[in-house]
């Protein structure tokens, strides 16, 4: 006799949640962790805060996954703990020794090209107004949102990360 | 040309993912979700029942955020009153409490990795933003002046370099820009160069050089008319479409018969209606313009500052007939003391005294509160029993009536109070 094995709904609906997240996760894990590294200058630190925001999206998944943009969420969600954890760690560095944040793989601008030149002269904050306005295509306010400061400030942050550009190489910002 | 984002993406594209990602998000869900576990068997029943009403929560919503969940902390920023201690700006409560100092919520750029003083806090008319003047070790160039905007997350929205590293920093009426002194100084042959610097938070920035030959009698900062057309720096009003500056009547620097000067104040009613201004004659009020003047009070005022309704005006002045007199230069210059703290009702000319000083006090007057209530003002007095030359520094904050003194802060006596704007400072 053939035993029959009997999976609940429940299970059923896990599995094809999970099946489905991990076919998002494989879509747009490579380039969210690129993007958080353009940010962050870090490569250990991008891919944490890469899983972290899939992590956090995981938990949500059962309704982010039946939104219209899940990705615009997922995006939403790094961005909001970068800025925790770069005001977090701002906050540590000024109260301890006032030193820069360390192992920034821009640093080394001695044999790195101009644009890892550039990238190393702005602050983070610039870098993710940069990365959400010119990469993924935020407005000020929907990148104002993400990362919790006024459209103005973030004008205010390309124009700079712009101008950094613009001084060492012939870029079109327009 | 590339675009910028075709210059990032090709970057970008310069890392990727090692193998095993995947592996390693689940390795550390599995690590959160056992901490998780930790945390709420230390916790006991109180997390379970913590945990039960989120369960509950969750099963009977139906709302799906927009945006994640977000830091509900108050703005760092968002304090009543800024005040130049030790070097660095501090925001704090109305009463002085939690006081914050804008360096440590990343209110300075880290642009420069030297040492950074901050002074000359001034809050934009709608209390969003906090401008403020920047010394920073930089470099190569180690002696950086910047006038810096940041906004009440402790963000610096805009930055603007600027030769000269004075006090004062004012707002124009709309929030929009701040008017500073950029070049300010007297180079070979005694030929100074002064030049007002206008920036914009949308990153503009104008200058005006003051005509040739021109001196100036007072390094405050510039007082921007209610229309915002103009600013007006000692004698002059200088209009922002480049036109040429003319002489005013209302302000300026005074000489007392023992060769001391002063600055007189200048002060625009909240509704930008009239102006407050002090003479040697006294206190006068004046339609905006300057027409129609008529004297309010006696007091010669160094200080004023309006009340919200624009009934009473808040002086700071010297008491007559006394010999005060405070060295401000090396060069000899002297300055009568502002020792009182009055109140003057602007249609009746009835004086409140708020306070009189000790011979060599000085007051600075900071403001009303939003609610009309108390005046705030910083005083700078001689300590009894101590070496000729010992101060004692603080901020205050008293009734209109002079009643109910109440210290908030030791150690300075200049600072601002953030303005009732959307932004909403509370009461001292």
């Amino acid at each position: 006799m053939t035993e029959r094995i009997v999976v609940s709904d429940a299970a059923l609906d896990e599995l094809e949640a999970s099946r489905t997240f991990e076919a998002f996760y494989e879509a747009e894990a490579r380039t969210l962790f690129r993007r958080l590294w353009l940010v962050t200058g870090n490569r250990a630190e991008a891919e944490e805060l890469m899983q972290d925001a899939f992590l956090s999206v995981w938990q949500r998944w059962d309704r982010v996954g039946g939104m219209d943009d899940p990705l615009g969420y997922l995006y939403r969600t790094a961005m909001n703990l970068f800025r925790k954890r770069y005001r977090r760690a701002m906050l540590a560095i000024r109260l301890t020794v006032g030193l820069a944040p360390s192992d920034d793989d821009f640093s080394d601008a001695d044999d790195r090209q101009v644009v890892r030149h550039v990238l190393a002269t702005l602050p983070p904050r610039q870098r993710a107004a940069l990365v959400l306005t010119e990469m993924l295509g935020f407005t000020s306010k929907e990148a104002g949102d993400a990362l919790g400061v006024t459209d103005a400030t973030i004008r205010s942050l390309t124009r700079h990360g712009r101008e950094a550009f613009r001084k060492v190489m012939e870029v079109d910002d327009a | 040309m590339p675009r910028i984002a075709d210059v990032l993406e090709r970057e970008s594209r310069t890392v990727d993912l090692e193998q095993g990602d995947f592996e390693r998000l689940l390795v550390r869900r599995e690590r959160k979700q056992r901490n998780a576990r930790i945390r709420a068997g230390a916790l006991g029943v109180i997390v379970a029942l913590a945990m039960g009403m989120v369960l509950v929560r969750s099963l009977t919503t139906d709302e799906i955020p927009a945006s994640p969940p977000d830091d509900l902390a108050p703005a760092p920023l968002s304090g009543a009153i800024a005040y130049d201690l030790r070097g660095q700006i501090h925001v704090a409560g109305a009463d002085g409490s939690n006081p914050v100092a804008i360096a440590d919520v990343g209110a300075i750029d880290d642009e420069c990795p030297g040492e950074v003083y901050t002074h000359a806090p001034s809050w934009s008319p709608d209390g969003r933003y906090l401008a403020f003047s920047r010394f920073t070790e930089c470099r190569p160039d180690p002696t950086r002046h910047d006038i810096a905007i940041a906004d009440l997350q402790g963000n610096v929205v805009e930055s603007f370099r600027v030769a000269a590293g004075l006090q004062g920093i004012a707002w124009s009426p709309d929030s929009t820009r701040v008017a500073v002194w950029d070049e300010y100084g007297w180079g070979a042959r005694g030929v100074g160069t002064f030049t007002i610097g206008i920036f914009g938070i949308d990153g503009t920035s104008e200058t005006f050089a003051m005509p040739p030959g021109w001196e100036s009698s007072w390094s405050g900062a510039p007082i921007w008319t209610p229309d915002g057309d103009s600013v007006i720096v000692n004698e002059l009003a200088v209009p922002l479409d480049g036109g040429t500056p003319r002489e005013i009547p209302f302000h300026g620097t005074f000489n007392d018969p023992s060769g001391g000067w002063w600055e007189g104040a200048l002060a625009y009613s909240p509704d930008g209606s009239q102006m407050a201004y002090g003479t040697r004659e006294g206190l006068m009020v004046a339609r905006a313009d300057g027409s129609d003047p008529r004297r309010v009070s006696g007091d010669g005022a160094h200080a004023a500052a309006w009340s919200p309704t624009g009934e009473l005006i808040a002086v700071a002045s010297a008491t007559p007939g006394t010999d005060q007199f405070t060295k401000v230069e090396d060069g000899g210059a002297h300055e009568q003391a502002p020792d009182r703290l009055r109140i003057v009702d602007v249609a009746t000319g009835s004086v409140t005294v708020l306070s009189q000083g000790e011979p060599g006090t000085w007051f600075a007057v900071i403001g009303f509160t939003p609610d009309g209530n108390r005046v705030v003002f910083g005083e700078h007095r001689p300590v009894e029993g101590q070496p000729e030359g010992t101060y004692l520094d603080s901020i205050w904050s008293i009734g209109i009536d002079g009643s109910d003194p109440r210290q908030i802060v030791v150690g300075t006596y200049s600072g601002v109070l953030r303005p009732a704007g959307p932004g909403g400072g509370d009461q001292p």
